[in-house]
């Protein structure tokens, strides 16, 4: 029989696995700050820029888009008119190493970093 | 291999993969990633790369998949069909290359490899098409740490096809 799993399989796997894990690491190590504020971009042009509590409707050319609400350091996607629901369904984000995609759109909501909101530097459990 | 087999054999791929893209949208992740699915749709590719079908092969299938899924599913001329297209027909093209020319890596190799690109292109893609490369970034370690498991499943799945189907006997 011949053999269908070979010497270099086994490398493979680990560093793909060893990349990921690297990565995700990676990303955890950046501060967590709390963010202070949204942008929301359309096609890589700043839309609206949002720094206090509320809801904020995003429209192109007199149409409706989506909503972006903003409360207490924590920015979500409300609702949106996109056929896939994707930036809804990622909920709310409170760091700086996240965003809010919608690809039908082509928006990103991006955060502005900003200070520690709870002068917690650094939580483990 | 007679070539009124190999096509026919290629086109009984292509429905499976179809079948496969539209069912697997149904099972959860472990994780919740809005938009991410598990690729087990890419067996059939993955199958005909292992079998040794050639490029050309492979990359038709990957195409038949994803357009025909798309139309299937709905999801066809959208963002997301784009970027499983050609992460998909890339990822193909890599697995057949790979196959005929690397004879060192075996099944899981290749199959890693192939989801490994399939997922950097349709991150690549999404960070073009919303012109904002970074914003997609986050996504992408946990999509290569998905694509890991579901390769290395797919890779065991066709060892045991190639197995069932005989396959040593004739190389």
């Amino acid at each position: 029989m011949a053999k269908r799993t070979k010497k270099y399989d086994i490398f493979i796997v680990a560093a793909i696995l060893l990349f990921a894990v690297i990565m995700i690491f990676l990303n955890l190590l950046i501060p967590q700050k709390g963010i202070i504020g949204v942008k929301v971009t359309i096609d890589g042009v700043l839309a609206v820029s949002i720094s206090q509590d509320g809801l904020y409707p995003v429209e192109k050319d007199g149409k409706h888009l989506l909503t972006v609400e903003f409360y207490q350091g924590k920015a979500r996607v409300k609702e949106s008119t996109c056929d896939n629901q994707i930036c809804v369904k990622t909920g709310w984000i409170s760091n700086t190493n996240q965003t809010i995609v919608c690809l039908p759109y082509k928006i990103v909501v991006e955060p502005i970093g900003g200070k520690n909101t709870d002068g917690v530097d650094i939580i483990t459990w | 291999m007679v070539k009124s087999k190999k096509l026919s054999n290629i086109s009984i791929l292509t429905g499976i993969a179809c079948a496969m893209y539209v069912v697997e949208s149904f099972i959860p992740l472990p994780m919740p990633l809005p938009g991410v699915r598990w690729g087990f749709s890419n067996l059939p590719v993955l199958l005909a790369a292992v079998l040794d079908y050639g490029v050309l092969s492979c990359a038709m299938i990957a195409f038949g998949k994803s357009f025909i899924g798309g139309l299937l599913s709905g999801r066809i001329a959208s963002a997301t069909f784009f970027m499983g297209l050609s992460g998909s027909i890339a990822s193909a093209l890599f697995m057949g290359w790979l196959k005929k020319h690397v004879p060192k890596v075996g099944t899981i190799g290749i199959s890693e490899l192939g989801a490994l690109l399939n997922n950097t292109v349709q991150i690549l893609i999404a960070g073009l098409i919303l012109g904002n490369s970074k914003a997609v970034f986050y996504y992408y370690p946990y999509l290569v740490l998905i694509g890991t498991v579901t390769a290395y499943l797919l890779a065991v799945v066709s060892n045991i096809f190639l197995r069932s189907m005989n396959h040593d006997a004739k190389v």
